[in-house]
């Protein structure tokens, strides 16, 4: 009964039991096993089962046995028994590289061999010979179990027992780099805050002029730094300059800045910045891991080899936001952070065992990778070393240590460990949370001053994203230093707030509820005065022109339409006697009155019907009502309205030579053409294109010639041998299309006599 | 472009380079043109520092006239070498 269950149970669950250990002894485990395992627990190797099977339940053995154990062998013994008792060597020794421990496989081989760790034989598989196993390094390929009573021993111990607590390094860790996530997004926001106002130009290789970069960088915090770059800036030291390139191709990526068409400006998106910055710290988290991993535009093989000067890069290639350089590193920084994300790194581990980490989860993918991106990088390792000690300290993910014996380590611990995807610990998250600072409830309270100068005294560290983001938006940072940013509000930035969204109720509320104290009177007066000014001008980007020469016809229109639109919240804004603006794309009704009325539908984003008319020579007439705003405006700029006999039906214009050239320097005759063709009923008459061909151009030139007479020949063929003859030639003046000669009356004679010669009989008109 | 006033309309449009703009004025307090031109309007406006409020959503500049050539006057000089960084500081 026992023994079948025991044969059931094979190659599941829980820790190796006699029971399953004397039926294995039977089937499963050769001889050589049997004697094997009972020399491991210092019995004679012919023992009988049921005594070896008893000797590893003896608490006595077990206890010497785990005493006598150095801390990384007990802590892999503890992942096994969190485990269960019971693990796959693979999945052990992978689950030990994820937590840090680095490649443990010797060690898990010495526990093999002292059989406190003791592989199963698969299911089928019979006659086991575990020092085979051992010598063919195919240990791993089975389970791996250990005793009941180690398993009850040290089940609780597998949390406890990180890399940081085995020995690995001497007393304790000193940080010596933070993550600073925060730090990352205050920068992104400072750059396309004010990318949104002013371009920043490219060289023709891409890079950002620097002059044109010192505009934007002096307000940039490097990493490391607790406030802006300022004086220090110096964008002739190639580090700063990296790290510059890095913020513009994360800007890139995440769609904060666009490139213009021909790469040659950058220029800031408030949409993008605005639905990034307004967006839940989640939803931020996963867009920044997105976009680091997809950098196109940066390299961190290039720039660590900057940052130690191995080896000169491509200079321009590798700050250029046009030369990919990052795009073929993209698999494989998918690679190492698929890792850490698998990872259990939230403690201070090795660096040197994270490395280890990446290099041998999967040993055969990474180094195929950069093979296959033909990136120049030959060794894996210099690539997760790239990734590690520069794209994730320039991304702020990160923290570092060093121990007392100058051990390096990372961790990733709070934001960082949440954007790199690190799965969370109950026990830790509860712990970080209770360290993260402010309670969302209390987040923002008290987070700036406003003062009676217009000045803002911002506390970073206090301040949620969206509210340093809207005071990037009505105000100019002029200053950051220890955590405090300073904001103007300026009669210009406030109105650019107003222009991109805000209004002077809700800036005032975001101050109030953010602010230590009341915003003054007359801070608050000024914003609405501002917001005053800044509606005295309206644009309306889309919306209706409705125009018709009765008013009183209009307003009937009108009348029918607002009919239409009963219950509908739609503004029409009378603009004069005949015109009236409804700020509404696809006003309903509209298209039936254009029908009932046959109006003239203008679409300026669609083809415009002509609306000129020739009258004389040079002269055109147009109906302003009728007439699209272009031609309206061309018209004006290239010809003289005459005032006579213009009324206000129909207005006329006389074409100015002078005005031409001057709208059309370049190719002038075939601009001007191309307009006026386009927008004349019938296209621009023959005679007219002719005028303006010799106006333009050179005058035409004509030949009037006297006293001569035409001769017609039946065929070309014939005018062709006709023009040959050599008496013909002497008396011929010009040919005239295929078939005529003009020939002087003076050679009348001459000329009868060759026709009479030819035998070509002539008849005259 | 619609004004409080015709003062405000005047002096908006005297801060504009019109002579690229396809506009007409209508009445004393507005300038119609086509949508397409709004995104240059209102920069031209921010340039000289006026804020208009804009109400609706902007046409993409990717329906831009073809007609509207650039003055690549913009195109300033390249970086120099170390030099002129070394001038500037200087």
């Amino acid at each position: 009964m026992s023994k079948q269950r025991n044969d059931q149970g094979r190659s599941q669950s829980g820790p190796l039991t006699t029971d399953e250990l004397e039926s294995l002894f039977e089937r499963g485990y050769g001889l050589s096993s049997h004697r094997f395992i009972s020399q491991a627990w210092d019995l004679d190797p012919d023992e009988d089962p049921e005594l070896i099977a008893s000797q590893i339940e003896d608490e006595d053995q077990v206890a010497e046995r785990l005493k006598s154990l150095d801390t990384v062998p007990r802590a892999i013994l503890s992942q096994v028994a969190a485990s269960g008792g019971r693990m796959r060597g693979e999945n052990l020794r992978r689950d030990l590289l994820l937590r840090g421990f680095g490649d443990t496989e010797d060690i898990l081989r010495d526990l093999v061999n002292q059989c406190i760790l003791v592989p199963i034989p698969n299911p089928g598989e019979s006659e086991l010979d575990i020092e085979a196993l051992i010598d063919q390094d195919s240990f791993l390929q089975h389970d791996l179990a250990v005793p009941p009573l180690v398993e009850h021993e040290l089940n609780d111990e597998a949390e406890s027992l990180g890399p940081e607590a085995v020995g690995t390094w001497k007393g304790s860790i000193e940080t010596t780099r933070d993550q600073d996530l925060d730090a990352l997004e205050l920068n992104l926001l400072h750059l396309s805050s004010l990318l949104q106002q002013e371009p920043l130009r490219l060289n023709k290789s891409g890079a950002p002029n620097r002059r044109s970069l010192r505009r934007f960088a002096r307000g940039i915090a490097f990493p490391g730094d607790r406030g802006e770059a300022g004086d220090e800036l110096d964008l002739n030291d190639a580090i700063q300059l990296d790290y510059l390139t890095f913020l513009l191709a994360m800007a890139l990526e995440l769609g904060f800045i666009e490139k213009d068409e021909d790469e040659t400006v950058v220029n800031g998106r408030h949409e993008e910045v605005r639905d990034y910055f307004c967006a839940s710290e989640d939803d931020r988290n996963r867009r920044l891991i997105n976009a680091f991993q997809n950098l196109e535009y940066w390299s961190e093989v290039e720039s660590l080899s900057l940052a130690i000067a191995q080896r000169h890069p491509d200079y321009e290639e590798h700050f250029s936001l046009t030369e990919p350089t990052g795009e073929s590193f993209i698999g494989a920084r998918g690679y190492v952070l698929s890792v850490l994300r698998r990872s259990r790194l939230k403690r201070w581990t090795r660096r040197e065992a994270i490395v280890e980490l990446c290099s041998r989860l999967d040993p055969n993918y990474l180094p195929r990778t950069l093979e296959n991106a033909d990136a120049g990088v030959e060794d894996a390792l210099d690539y997760i070393e790239a990734v590690l000690d520069r794209g994730l300290v320039w991304l702020g993910a990160s923290e570092a240590g060093e121990s007392e014996d100058g051990v390096e380590a990372l961790r990733f611990q709070g934001r960082g460990a949440e954007v790199i995807g690190l799965k969370a610990d109950s026990d830790e998250t509860t712990s970080e949370h209770e360290d993260d600072g402010p309670s969302p409830e209390d987040e923002g309270e008290g987070c700036l001053v406003v003062q009676p100068n217009y000045e803002v005294m911002l506390f970073l560290d206090a301040a949620p994203l969206d509210v340093i983001f809207h005071l990037y938006h009505i105000g100019e940072r002029n200053n950051l230093s220890e955590r405090v940013a300073n904001f103007q509000l300026t009669a210009e930035s406030v109105q650019w707030g107003y222009s991109h969204g805000l209004d002077a109720d809700g800036v005032i509320e975001l101050l109030n509820d953010n602010s230590h104290a009341p915003v003054p009177d007359t801070v608050e007066f000024q914003l609405r005065d501002w917001e005053r000014v800044h509606q005295q001008l309206k644009l309306y980007a889309d919306g209706v022109l409705l125009r018709h020469s009765d008013a009183d016809k209009l307003d009937l229109i009108l009348g029918q339409l607002e009919h239409d639109w009963r219950g509908e919240d739609i503004e029409t804004i009378r603009l004069g006697p005949s015109s009236v603006f409804i700020p509404e794309d696809d006003p309903p009704g509209l298209e039936r009155v254009i029908e009932q009325e046959d109006a003239l539908d203008i679409d300026y984003l669609g083809e415009i019907p002509p609306s000129l008319y020739f009258v004389d020579s040079l002269e055109l007439m147009a109906d302003p009502l009728e007439c699209d705003l272009v031609t309206l405006s061309e018209l004006e700029k290239i010809a003289d309205k005459l005032e006579e006999p213009s009324s206000e039906g129909s207005q006329f214009y006389k074409l100015s030579i002078d005005a031409i050239k001057a709208r059309w320097p370049d190719n002038t005759l075939e601009n001007v053409v191309e307009f006026l063709d386009v927008r004349t009923a019938g296209g621009i008459p023959p005679g007219q294109a002719l005028k303006l061909k010799s106006l333009l151009q050179e005058p035409l030139h004509a030949t009037l010639s006297e006293d001569v007479f035409v001769v017609i020949l039946e065929s070309k063929i014939v005018a062709d041998h006709f023009g040959r003859v050599p008496e013909c030639e002497m008396i011929i003046e010009e040919r005239v299309g295929e078939r005529a000669f003009t020939v002087n009356e003076e050679h009348r004679e001459e000329l009868d006599e060759i026709l009479e010669d030819l035998k070509i009989k002539a008849s005259y008109k | 472009m619609l004004c409080d006033s015709e003062a405000i309309l005047e002096e908006s449009l005297l801060a504009m380079d019109t002579s690229k703009l396809h506009i007409q004025r209508i009445g004393d307090r507005a300038v119609v043109g086509p949508a397409y031109q709004l995104e240059a309007i209102r920069e031209a406006l921010q340039e000289r520092g006026t804020y208009p409020k804009v109400i609706g959503e902007l046409v993409p500049p990717s329906v831009l006239e073809e007609d509207e050539d650039e003055d690549d006057e913009a195109s300033d000089e390249e970086d120099d070498e170390e030099t002129s960084e070394q001038e500037e500081s200087a």
